[in-house]
């Protein structure tokens, strides 16, 4: 028995010394290779790569990862050369009459926060592949010291990240240089997009462990339900923040100009804030001369140092942590004790619809399906606030916030098909016909229309003279967005009924993608295209065409998907 | 001589993957009121007989028959009488089980009130109390196992399809599995066709055992008959099952490498 005040003989180091860089590097690229094609094809959710496919699948998976990384990075690019080119030129052709240097920091900031966003956007999707993959739970075990473990997940967060990140890091430094014509302006920026960069790698791994916790953990119960769908609309923030940023970028100057000269200690004040105090730093020296009091230029660099230790601290923070990502022990998830079990029957279509629905509560992935087109209706509803047009404006913006939500509810619609994977297989087996099968799938891409025309019209009804014409414009692209479906969905049962494979990440393969994503959109934007052209040429019958041709497409994709082929089993 | 009507009939079952034959030439009889046991080594062809018995695989060659329906052709009938467990565990992981058994109720449009008792009862003999509001993701293997039981169980079904049913459990679960299934075919309206690898639970349970080898059923019968095969009429099922696959001495020859090094 141990005396009481003895204490436990010390751990024993380990006395080996780390694995030299070769080593490290061999075994981040085989867990690299693990990630992207667990994030391709869901290998552990049951869906794995066809026979047919020819090549090597875990070369082809990181090829697509790749590709995946080279659009966000293209976007990337698009997005800074588009802020150079208003910093050079913008100014004048907005109309603006900022202070130069001011101008300059605003531009520049606006454009780290839209990095910011873009980057929190894709961490958010690669943390939870991270967490399910359970390649750090699987490294630890292995005979490797804790260092070179860290030294791993290192280099496998720069994999991740890195074209996107190195655009962000080199094209937006020697773009300012170039504008500003000093490489010492350029080489200042360095600093406020390395500390960019950090802060959003930072955000993406503690709110994607706060959303594995809260979200994906989160019990049954009404009240976890409503808690759930509000952290997804968290989740949305970034790529909210995308769209906000490129839609009202130029009437978000025009507030902040304003907002200058009204509230001239506030505007100071937001000038002390992230990323607005160490973007500054290029533009400082002139920033005296911009109606900025001196002693506050001080204070923006000193901001700019304190933004700088805490981006070392946010750093040294997933430098620790980031090798802990991985599920909780089921042990410590147990929950408390229910006293009784009530289950509610409803009809077979709609216990399809309700499984869906509380699939993407507890799935972010899937939730921004549901909710992108919602809040895309939204911006597009607010903005005929934030614009103040004329009533003919009006109608424009609702007809386009209710096309959009048709693409997008389209386009998104077959995803989830995907949201079955290995579950599918044992729902085969329930006595589940065909038709409700569709009808249950085709619901929630004419829920999710269905809510943001609802949502575009509350918003602009009262700003609307007369708004039957946008209700008939709605109504008349309801017949044709349930066709699309209905073709979508049809293809997918079809095709998987075929192959006997479960569909995942629907968006991983070009063929997938051209086989049910582009007839769908092709469906649901005929009668749109028929509208336009015929408001073009008259006006008088567009309407009537869209519905028409609406109405037309439904009855002939309706009774191929539940008469014709789309019902062999 | 075989029914058409009895609970499952394979007749010449084949199954084919490419150029690979998991199941071939497959003829056999599930009765009612009988326990069948499918055992076979890893890729004998257990789980692609077991697919083809519900419809997820289509055989290439031969018939099948659940109660004289055709799950291929004749799926609704089969799904609605047939009560499923797969080998791996198909499940929604974001759905809790409370809400998984909610959707296989309604999907199988079953009477709330009777299904009401049954999961309390199955809930408090696997004590899942505290397990049944917390996503299946989050569940230890066990706990996923004993929620696709109580799936597989919810509605009655008149044929269990079973495979390696007993994987994950806790001996508590195994024991009240085990008596479940024996009482459930007791009054002879039921069947039960299930794959193992543990030869101590099929000889409890199975009224008669087929032993797959290579995708050919090499020996069927009750355990009496199987050992009069080998001649021994004190041989285990483990020891008839080596012998009739003529595993035996392949064994013994690897367990002798094994020691050697």
């Amino acid at each position: 028995m141990k005396s009481e005040g003895a204490r436990d003989p010390p751990a024993r180091a380990d006395p080996r010394p780390g694995r030299p860089w070769k080593e490290i590097l061999a075994i981040a690229r085989t867990v690299y290779t693990e990630l992207c094609f667990q994030a391709i094809y869901a290998l552990k959710l049951g869906n794995l790569p066809g026979e047919e496919r020819s090549g090597n699948p875990a070369q082809k998976a990181r090829r697509r990862v790749a590709q995946s990384k080279l659009m966000v990075s293209l976007l990337m690019f698009l997005l800074i050369a588009s802020a150079l080119f208003t910093m050079a030129h913008g100014e004048s052709f907005i109309g603006l009459t900022l202070p130069v240097p001011l101008y300059d920091d605003i531009i520049l900031s606006g454009t780290l926060l839209l990095g910011l966003s873009l980057l929190w956007m894709i961490g958010l999707q690669l943390v939870p592949t991270l967490s399910n993959s359970r390649v750090f739970p699987w490294l630890s075990t292995l005979p490797l010291s804790r260092r070179d473990l860290k030294r791993v997940s290192g280099i496998l967060l720069v994999w991740l990240f890195d074209l996107p990140a190195a655009v962000l890091l080199v094209f937006l430094p020697v773009g300012v240089g170039l504008l500003q014509h000093s490489w010492v302006a350029g080489l200042w920026t360095l600093p406020a997009t390395a500390m960019t960069l950090v802060f959003a790698l930072a955000l993406s791994f503690r709110t994607g462990r706060f959303f594995l916790e809260r979200v994906s953990g989160s019990p049954s119960g009404g009240s976890s339900v409503l808690l759930r769908w509000t952290y997804l609309l968290f989740w949305t923030i970034p790529s909210l923040a995308v769209s906000l940023f490129v839609s009202f970028s130029v009437p978000l100057l025009r507030a902040i100009e304003v907002w200058s000269r009204t509230h001239a200690q506030l505007f100071e004040l937001l000038l002390l804030t992230f990323p607005f105090a160490p973007a500054g730093a290029p533009f400082g020296p002139f920033l005296s001369g911009s109606g900025i009091p001196a002693p506050w230029t001080a204070l923006l660099g000193l901001a700019g140092v304190i933004y700088g230790l805490l981006a070392v601290g946010s750093g040294l923070w997933l430098w620790r942590t980031t090798l802990d990502l991985g599920p909780d022990p089921p042990a410590t998830r147990r929950g408390p004790r229910v006293a009784s079990v009530r289950l509610k029957r409803t009809s077979p279509v709609r216990a399809i619809l309700t499984k869906d629905l509380r699939i993407a509560s507890r799935n972010p992935g899937y939730a921004f399906l549901i909710l992108l087109p919602l809040l895309d209706a939204l911006v597009i509803g607010l903005s005929t606030y934030v614009e103040n047009p004329v009533q003919a404006s009006v109608v424009k913006y609702a007809l386009a916030a209710v096309t959009v939500a048709a693409l997008l509810a389209t386009f998104f619609g077959p995803a989830f098909f995907a949201t079955e994977v290995l579950g599918y297989s044992l729902t085969r087996t329930l006595p589940l016909t065909r038709r409700q099968m569709l009808l249950g799938k085709s619901s929630l891409v004419l829920l999710i229309y269905g809510i943001s025309c609802v949502l575009v019209m509350s918003l602009v009804a009262t700003r609307l003279a007369d708004p039957f014409p946008f209700a008939g414009f709605a109504a008349s692209e309801l017949p044709a967005v349930i066709a699309a479906a209905l073709l979508q969905v049809g293809i997918l049962l079809h095709q998987t009924s075929r192959t006997g494979l479960p569909v995942a990440n629907l968006y991983s393969g070009a063929w997938w993608t051209t086989l049910v994503v582009v007839p769908g959109l092709l469906v649901a934007g005929l009668p749109l295209l028929l509208f336009t052209l015929e408001q073009s040429y008259d006006g008088a019958l567009a309407l009537p065409f869209m519905a028409a041709s609406s109405t037309l497409l439904l009855v002939s994709i309706g009774t191929w998907a539940f008469w014709g082929r789309a019902r062999a089993p | 001589m075989p029914s058409e009507d009895s609970p499952l009939l394979l007749d010449g079952l084949t199954v084919r993957y490419g150029s690979v034959v998991a199941v071939e030439d497959l003829s056999l009889e599930v009765r009612s009121g009988e326990i069948y046991g499918l055992l076979g080594s890893n890729g004998a062809g257990k789980s692609s007989t077991i697919k083809s018995v519900v419809g997820l695989v289509k055989p290439t060659g031969g018939r099948v028959r659940v109660f004289g329906w055709d799950p291929q052709t004749d799926s609704l009938p089969v799904k609605e009488r047939v009560g499923y467990v797969p080998e791996t565990q198909m499940l929604y992981d974001a759905l809790t089980p409370r809400e998984f058994l909610e959707f296989v109720a309604s999907v199988r449009r079953l009477d709330m009130t009777a299904v009401h008792r049954r999961v309390r009862e199955f809930l408090e003999a696997f004590q899942m109390w505290e397990e049944v509001d917390r996503p299946i993701s989050t569940l230890s293997n066990g706990t996923r196992q004993k929620t696709l039981l109580i799936a597989a169980l919810i509605h009655r079904p008149s044929l269990l399809v079973l495979d390696e049913p007993f994987n994950n459990l806790d001996p508590r679960s195994v024991r009240i599995m085990k008596d479940l299934l024996t009482s459930y075919v007791r009054s002879g309206e039921r069947a039960a066709l299930f794959s193992t690898h543990t030869m101590e639970v099929a000889q409890q349970l199975c009224h008669r055992i087929g032993i797959l080898d290579h995708g050919r059923l090499v020996g069927e019968g009750t355990l009496a008959d199987l050992q009069s095969r080998i001649r021994n009429d004190r041989a285990s099922l483990e020891d008839v099952f080596l012998k009739v696959t003529s595993e035996e001495e392949e064994v013994a020859r690897a367990v002798r490498a094994l020691e050697e090094e």
